[in-house]
Order: C-alpha cells, then sequence, then structure tokens
C-alpha cells in the first residue's frame, strides 16, 4: 500500500497557487500535479472557535460562567443562574441591565430574597399539610415549610413539570421568589441529579452560544468561544458532529444551508409548508417522458435521464431535451434560470390573477429545483453507503489494484453529496435575491449553472457500472466539481462583489 | 399509597366545618373522600343571585401539589365555563400553589362568576353576549339559576 501521505493531501492547502478562473474554458490538468490520481480530501476548514462536547463537558463550562458572574454582581451563584438565563448567558447585556437598576431585576426575576434574605416567618405549622412541625425549612423569602411537605412539592415539580422545574417558585401563592438547587439539595436530594440535568439542558437551550447536537439521540453540545466565532461568510456556522457525524449549522439547527443564509431558510421552510399541497402535485403529475409520456420513476441522482422505452435523453428539471444542455452544442446548462417570459404566458398581465399566477410559478421553479436537487442528494447518500462494496468490487477486479486506487470512488461520492445540498440551497438563495441585483444574479446563476453542469456529470461517471469506470476522468470531475463549488460559495462569501 | 394527601383533605374538611366560608359548601363522598361534591350559591345582588351550582372535584394522590379536577355539574352559562363544566381558571392550571385549599379554590370559582375573565373564553356564545349585548347575557344567566333549581342530579 502507498503511504498515506501520497493519497491525502488536502485540495484547500493548494487553493492559493491553484487559482482558477471562472471561465468556462478551464480545464484541469493532471499531469500538472504529482499525484494525478490523489482523490482531493473533501473537508471543510475547522472552524477555530466552535467545539463539539459530550453533555457532561458543559457542566464546567456552564459552572465557569457562573462563578464569573457571581463574582461580578456579588450574588449567590443560585440567584446567577437565574439571571443569566433570563440574559440568554451573555453577561455583558445582563451587567449593564443589572447596574443600571439591580433591584428592579432580582425582584422581576424572582431572585430578590436570594440576594436580600426575610427572617422566617416561624409559624407555629407548615403552611401546606397544617401540621405543628419543629423543622421546617424556608426560603430566603421568609416562607417555611414542613421537610416532608418541600421534598413532596419539589419532586413534583422535577417529575411532573420537566424542563421547566427550573422555574418555579416559592410554593406560597403570592411569592415570586424562585425555587433553586440549593432547596433541591437540601429537601429533595434524591431528585437532584435530575433538576442539575434541566439545568443544564435549559443553560444549553437558552444560550445563544450552544446548541444540541440535531443527531437522533446524540447528547453532543456544539459550543461556539464568542458570537463571532458562529459568523461565518458563507452564511452559515457549520458544525460537524465526531459523535454521530451529522452536519449542522449551529445557528439555527438545520442541516448547512450555504449559500442561503438562516432567515431566508426560515422563510423557504415556512413557504414550503404553506405550499406543499401545490407543490406536491406539480410533482406527482409532471414527471412522465416528455417524449412518449411513459411515467418515469426516478431511480439514481443525476438528473440527464434516458427514458427506458423510446431512449429520449432529457433534463429532469426542466423536461427539455439534453442535446441543449450540453457544451458541444454551444448551449449551456440553462435550466436553472427563471425566465419570466417562459414561466407564464401573461407576463404583461397586471391582474391580481395574473400576479397570484406568476408568483406561484416563480415559486415553482425555484422549488422543483431545490426538490430535484433534495432527492438527488438523498440517492448520493444512499449511494455513498453502498460505495465500500464497490470500492471492494472494484478492487478485486483486477490485481494489483491498492485500497487507496479505488477510494476515490468515495471521494467523488462524497462530493456529490456535499454539491447536491449547496445546489440546493442555491435555489433558495436564488428565490429571494432582490430582483434589482439583476447583474449579480446573472453572475450568480453562472456559477450555480456550472456547478449544475459537471455535478450531473460527475453524477454520471459515478453511477456507471464498474467496468466502464473511468478513474482519471472521475478524478478530474471530482476536483473541477469541488472548485465550482467553492466559487459559488465565494461569491456569495464576498458579497457578489467581482 | 400515598397518605399526604388524604390526611391533608381530612384537615380540609375540618377547617371548612370549622371556618365555612360563605356561600359555598362541600364535602367528600362518603366512600372516597379523593372525591368531593359541592355547592356555589350565587352572590347576592348578582344575576347569579339564589342560584345552587353543584360541582365535583376530583383529586391525586399528588395533592396539594397538584391541583384537582373541578367541574361544574349544574348546567351552566359563563364565558369561562366550558359546555361540559371545565372551568377555565388560572389558579386551577398553572397559578396552583400548595397552599390553597378546597375553601380557596370554590370561593375563587364562586367570584369568577361574576367576573368573568373575557382573555380566556371558554364559551363563545357566553363571551360574546357578555361583551356586546349584557342585557342579554343577564337574561340567560337568570334562566341558568332557574334551571338549577329543578336540576335534582
Amino acid at each position: 500500500m502507498a503511504s498515506d501521505d501520497e493519497y491525502s493531501y488536502a485540495y484547500s492547502e493548494e487553493e492559493e497557487d491553484y487559482q482558477m478562473s471562472d471561465d468556462e474554458s478551464m480545464q484541469f490538468n493532471p499531469e500538472a500535479k504529482e499525484n494525478p490520481n490523489a482523490a482531493p480530501v473533501f473537508s471543510y476548514a475547522k472552524k477555530p472557535g466552535i467545539q463539539m462536547l459530550p453533555a457532561d463537558q458543559v457542566f464546567p463550562e456552564m459552572k465557569r460562567k457562573l462563578v464569573d458572574a457571581t463574582e461580578v454582581l456579588g450574588i449567590p451563584e443560585v440567584a446567577a443562574v437565574v439571571l443569566m438565563r433570563e440574559f440568554h448567558w451573555q453577561k455583558d447585556v445582563l451587567l449593564e441591565t443589572f447596574f443600571r437598576d439591580p433591584d428592579g431585576l432580582l425582584k422581576k426575576n424572582g431572585v430578590y430574597h436570594r440576594v436580600n434574605p426575610k427572617p422566617a416567618l416561624n409559624s407555629p405549622h407548615c403552611a401546606i399539610c397544617y401540621d405543628d412541625v419543629e423543622e421546617k425549612m424556608a426560603m430566603p423569602c421568609g416562607h417555611e415549610f414542613c421537610m416532608d411537605c418541600w421534598h413532596d412539592f419539589c419532586a413534583n415539580a422535577i417529575q411532573e413539570e420537566g424542563p421547566i422545574c427550573v422555574c418555579t417558585s416559592c410554593p406560597d401563592a403570592s411569592c415570586d421568589e424562585i425555587v433553586t438547587e440549593e432547596e433541591v439539595t437540601k429537601a429533595a436530594p434524591d431528585h437532584l441529579p435530575k433538576f442539575r440535568t434541566y439545568q443544564l439542558r435549559s443553560f444549553v437551550e437558552s444560550n445563544k452560544l450552544t446548541r444540541w447536537c440535531p443527531g437522533a439521540g446524540c447528547e453532543r453540545v456544539a459550543t461556539a468561544q464568542s458570537a463571532s466565532a458562529m459568523e461565518q461568510d458563507d452564511n452559515v456556522a457549520h458544525c460537524d458532529c465526531e459523535g454521530c457525524q451529522t452536519s449542522f449549522c449551529m445557528k439555527c439547527g438545520e442541516e448547512p444551508h450555504s449559500p442561503t443564509d438562516c432567515p431566508a431558510l426560515a422563510l423557504w421552510n415556512e413557504k414550503c409548508r404553506n405550499e406543499s399541497e401545490t407543490a406536491n402535485w406539480i410533482l406527482a403529475n409532471t414527471k412522465s417522458c416528455p417524449k412518449c409520456v411513459s411515467r418515469i420513476e426516478k431511480n439514481h441522482g443525476c438528473n440527464h435521464m434516458t427514458c427506458q422505452k423510446c431512449r429520449h435523453e432529457f433534463c429532469w428539471i426542466c423536461m427539455g431535451d439534453w442535446t441543449d444542455h450540453g457544451a458541444n452544442t454551444g448551449g449551456y446548462y440553462k435550466c436553472n434560470k427563471y425566465d419570466v417570459d417562459t414561466g407564464t404566458s401573461s407576463g404583461d398581465d397586471l391582474s391580481d390573477a395574473a400576479r397570484a399566477k406568476r408568483e406561484l410559478d416563480r415559486y415553482l421553479h425555484y422549488y422543483k429545483r431545490f426538490h430535484a436537487h433534495a432527492e438527488a442528494q438523498k440517492f448520493a447518500r444512499k449511494q455513498l453507503k453502498e460505495t465500500e462494496n464497490r470500492m471492494v468490487l472494484l478492487q478485486e477486479s483486477s490485481d494489483d489494484v491498492k485500497w487507496s486506487d479505488v477510494e476515490f470512488l468515495k471521494t467523488a461520492n462524497e462530493q456529490l453529496v456535499e454539491c447536491r445540498r449547496v445546489l440546493k440551497y442555491s435555489y433558495v438563495y436564488a428565490y429571494y435575491l432582490k430582483p434589482q441585483f439583476e447583474m449579480q444574479k446573472q453572475r450568480f446563476e453562472h456559477h450555480q449553472e456550472m456547478l449544475e453542469r459537471f455535478t450531473e456529470t460527475l453524477s454520471e461517471l459515478s453511477e456507471k457500472p464498474l467496468a466502464e469506470m473511468d478513474r482519471t476522468d472521475v478524478v478530474n470531475k471530482t476536483r473541477v466539481v469541488d472548485q465550482f463549488m467553492k466559487n459559488i460559495l465565494k461569491y456569495v462569501a464576498d458579497g457578489m462583489d467581482d | 399509597m400515598s397518605t399526604s394527601a388524604r390526611r391533608r383533605l381530612l384537615r380540609d374538611f375540618k377547617r371548612l366545618q370549622n371556618d365555612p366560608p360563605s356561600g359555598v359548601t362541600g364535602a367528600p363522598m362518603d366512600t372516597n373522600i379523593m372525591v368531593w361534591q359541592a355547592v356555589i350559591f350565587g352572590p347576592d345582588d348578582t344575576p347569579w343571585e339564589g342560584g345552587t351550582f353543584k360541582l365535583v372535584l376530583e383529586f391525586s394522590e399528588d395533592y396539594p401539589n397538584k391541583a384537582p379536577q373541578v367541574k361544574f355539574l349544574t348546567k351552566m352559562f359563563h364565558p369561562n365555563i366550558y359546555n361540559d363544566g371545565q372551568i377555565c381558571l388560572d389558579i386551577l392550571q398553572n397559578q396552583w400553589s400548595p397552599i390553597y385549599d378546597i375553601s380557596a379554590i370554590l370561593t375563587s370559582i364562586q367570584s369568577l362568576l361574576c367576573d368573568p375573565n373575557p382573555a380566556s373564553p371558554a364559551n363563545s356564545e357566553a363571551s360574546r353576549l357578555y361583551n356586546e349585548n349584557r342585557r342579554e347575557y343577564n337574561r340567560r344567566v337568570r334562566e341558568i339559576v332557574e334551571q338549577s333549581w329543578l336540576d335534582e342530579s
């Protein structure tokens, strides 16, 4: 087996001396490289400010922030928890408000007496069970109850109310003082672990710098060092969980969605929910071969379709003839652009109905493409899972083939998944692009077109039977497509300036 | 089985007998201390005057840390009372406190009768009439009062 080094150079390291123009004439020349078949290792630049921590390692982080706040504010830690929670663990904002009106803030958040305790009321009986008991426990607000009632009160809050139990107030009906870890420790130590878990959960959820990994059952927490660590120029705070391999955006918890930003994605998702019936109808009813009208079931990721019945070749996205899509005909992959005139026959009609129709057509144009790439991404993911088997078969297909010689297949597949994802969200981005940026829009669509074209090519190549697999070609196309993906992201990241 | 809920209910009963609040009565069923029957009398000088409204209260073993389920048996016409007799009242939900007892619950419901909370309508017709046509609302309330005398359930 060849040395690891030989096969694992990171493409990003070369970015500087490998400045491709986004000109169509761009060709990747493998001979210029020392190792022509090395697969580009696909990796996002590690964002130094964000790390994934197991839940138990987040606790010290919370503790550290508390100790810090406690010292500055000069209040007990259990009171600081409540205030920090209220201010989403942004100490600076808390300090500013606190020093403007400390008493008002403490009262409003139910921790005034925690800082200014009152003597216990010392009534002979417990106000909950009416028993005359000697041993009672008082909150700093002076309300006292017997230990049994305290235990049942805390147990009920923690077991029955769940995560919100960290906001429980004094058992006395008219009192807003918050019940804290202090009371739970004394009165219901058997429920303390659960209470602490909820406290940690509320820390992660109310803190703008932390987020639970959205992977099913995963208990890791993405933690950012500062708010600026989450501001990345490609509109997404990209996180990869080492635990469950889930990738997500730390700001919104969704799948990484560059080039689209979080607010636009939220709008888009909302729109898709509202329009889902319309879109489903369209998607369910428009997919048959444009020539012989037989129903087509798509079972690969590639959008270059060949009808099994009449051999007609067409594009799954725009349903147009595939011959219009190749560079050899002089016509480029143009189906990513929404053309008002072809989108509707009533371009000049100003009536509300026509406007609504135009708007729906526009939405559907983008949605169809978004959906097509989402489906293709799913196929690519599925194919990725099967890739290892294909790699084994490919290695066995001839003697003298090393494992590292077939790894290009996996790399190509990973690249495909990423490209489909970026393409998918590029349509969301395009949908929300303001019409006045006509020039930028054209450039964006050009980048999109290139990425789409090469992604389809790579998709096609990677789905070929093993016997026809051309390794050099796949490796080259993988690199080219990676560059196009970087190009479009960079174009948006640079504010669409040329 | 937890005994603290039962002990507390027994205490509630004693306190209700020793220090009866005006306009409400209540007692546990003979066979089950966890279920109570109660009557609220319509407050004087209001359209509710003279009404006798029956309720049932069901307590869980978590009482008094959890509020009981309270429901009118008598047919009601009130913005915050559902058709099936369920009551929309904050102290029976999120504002519950373990220091409340049965007499506190009953007197709160009694004051709700004349002082509806328009923010949480449970009976839309009653709510609408209360806001828009008080005369008709009062007439419908007096109808309910008269029906309550006939109701022998």
